[in-house]
């Protein structure tokens, strides 16, 4: 008898879509298991141009982004598919006579390489290959002028069947360290060039691409339709595209002044004032502490958003240990209400 | 006849959510302290009596809903008068002893600042009252008051249902941000079930 009662409750307990929606799976490096991958931290030297060999060691970071032709790139729009580009952090580890290690942390994807050095009186030419166990390794080739600041290259990957098989950047060195004060940036503040959004849906729409090129494909406009348009209606096409996007999730999945008023590393974010937020706001929050710890995020969204930031550089695919006592604390409590807001945001039960 | 299919309809819709507020009592068995609401209640349940109270509310407010199916009905009023008597203690026990008063401690624990936990207070402090007044006619035998009063009681319990009803038809509609949406359930929920019982006992009594 007592079974049978177990049995019907935990069957009962099993309708609960009827009154729940389902959680979907977070990206959560505070609880992810430890890589096993070697995490090796270049010393790098403060000279930002490079001046001499040692100054090469260090962090070359930008924008990684596609090297397609028009007619490749067409081919992608005509699927409905567009190259996307993100952060590149090409770290250059050591360099033992014209031997050159090191490693890339591009979208979650950490991947040593080595290969040559080639040193000449006006530049540096690197030519390195990826392990190649991995669909995605390749070779990067780039090169940097004496007293430059800016290295150069492409990569080619093995596997030319990839979407997007070859890339370009263009990386600046830059110093990574950990700064709990680093805050958002209300990155459309400039109303001239951009619309005046803060909102994740923005990022997701834009998916790395310009937002005139995001207008242009998904209204299909041509290219003499676009230079006809004045600023203003391209910035009410895109409001309206946007407002359409969000038909039924507008004001809920929008980030509002909290998320970038706020700091998660900094700030202990009490229950009350969590309450109040969106989820965007929640969901950037939480995911910003990450971002300070130089966490190379898998999803295209939180990519794309702190992408954007000028301070962020993608360094690990694996910060669990990296975590102060208060971001734990205030990860622990967004992601309650995270999770909360997901399953009973818009249900009948709560 | 009309009223007869009205009558089962309204009973059907009735059957319905009390369903959903079963599955929603049971997302606390087995008891844990981070299930559904409780996530988001980090800090009170850390407060000794919040749990305790939490539960006595959770458990019991469900079996008052039960009342709706057999104290309304005039059969079972005068064919089974003991059935009556005895479900009717039942509810006045149980919503004096356990669902009200629990309801209370968590209605001043509520999220939302003090307009939803005044809006909370308030519907637990009616919810007693009516209650109250509710027996007192029953001993009284003043079965007109007795009914108006039980009218009102039930009606204050409906808002288990309503509170919920509201929160999905205008984050359905509107998609507000989650708090102030509860503020305005908190409420919403109680007020407007308290005025249906108003057109209600007037549209009796004038009969």
């Amino acid at each position: 008898m007592k079974n049978l009662i177990l049995i019907s409750v935990l069957f009962l307990a099993a309708c609960t879509s009827a009154i729940k929606d389902e959680k979907t799976e977070k990206e959560n490096p505070a609880t992810a298991e430890p890589e096993v991958m070697e995490d090796f931290r270049p010393e790098p030297t403060e000279n930002l141009s490079v001046q001499s060999r040692e100054d090469l060691i260090g962090y070359w970071v930008g924008w990684f982004e596609h090297n397609l032709s028009e007619t490749e790139k067409q081919a992608l729009y005509d699927v409905g598919d567009y190259p996307s580009y993100n952060k590149i952090n090409i770290s250059v580890d050591r360099i033992e006579e014209d031997s050159v290690f090191g490693h890339s942390v591009v979208a979650n994807n950490n991947r040593p390489f080595k290969g040559v050095l080639e040193s000449t009186d006006a530049y540096y030419a690197f030519d390195v290959l990826e392990p190649g166990d991995d669909k995605h390794d390749g070779r990067f080739k780039f090169r940097i002028e004496r007293n430059d600041s800016f290295v150069n290259g492409n990569w080619m990957a093995f596997d030319n069947t990839l979407k997007v098989y070859k890339r370009k950047y263009k990386l600046k060195k830059r110093i990574y360290k950990y700064d709990a004060t680093n805050e958002l940036e209300d990155w459309f503040v400039d109303e001239e060039k951009h619309p005046e959004r803060d909102s994740i849906d923005l990022v997701n729409l834009l998916d790395g691409r310009s937002w005139e090129e995001a207008l242009k494909s998904f209204n299909g406009h041509s290219d003499s339709v676009m230079q006809r348009m004045t600023q203003d209606d391209k910035l009410e096409e895109l409001e309206q595209l946007l407002a359409e996007i969000n038909e039924t999730e507008y004001e809920f999945y929008m980030a509002t002044d909290m998320s970038v008023d706020l700091n998660s590393s900094t700030d202990t974010l009490k229950g009350e004032v969590v309450s109040e937020m969106s989820k965007a706001d929640i969901y950037i929050l939480r995911n910003s502490i990450f971002a300070r710890h130089g966490y190379s995020f898998k999803k295209k969204d939180l990519r794309s958003y702190f992408d954007r930031m000028s301070w962020y550089i993608p360094v690990h695919a694996n910060i669990r240990a990296e975590l102060t006592e208060l971001e734990k604390k205030n990860i622990e409590i967004l992601l309650a209400y995270e999770e909360h807001a997901e399953e009973y945001y818009d249900s009948f039960g709560r | 006849m009309k009223s007869k299919v009205l009558n089962g309809l309204l009973l059907a819709i009735l059957a319905w959510f009390s369903y959903l507020l079963l599955l929603i009592s049971l997302q606390y068995i087995p008891f844990s302290s981070d299930a559904a609401f409780l996530r988001i209640k980090i800090d009170e349940v850390k407060i000794w009596y919040y749990i305790p109270f939490f539960k006595f509310h959770v458990f019991t407010s469900f079996f008052l809903l039960i009342a709706g199916f057999t104290q309304f009905s005039r059969w079972i009023r005068t064919k089974f008068r003991n059935v009556h008597r005895y479900l009717g203690w039942a509810y006045i026990v149980i919503l004096l002893l356990f669902s009200a008063p629990s309801g209370l401690v968590l209605g001043y624990h509520a999220n939302g600042g003090w307009t939803s936990q005044l809006a909370f207070m308030l519907l637990g402090v009616l919810w007693i009252y009516t209650t109250i007044r509710a027996l007192r006619f029953a001993i009284k035998k003043d079965w007109r008051r007795h009914q108006n009063f039980m009218i009102r009681s039930y009606a204050l319990t409906l808002s288990a249902i309503s509170l919920r009803l509201f929160k999905y038809v205008i984050v359905f509609i509107w998609h507000p941000l989650p708090m102030d949406t509860y503020r305005l359930v908190a409420w919403l929920g109680w007020v407007v079930n308290l005025v249906i019982a108003e057109v209600i006992i007037y549209r009796k009594d004038k009969r």
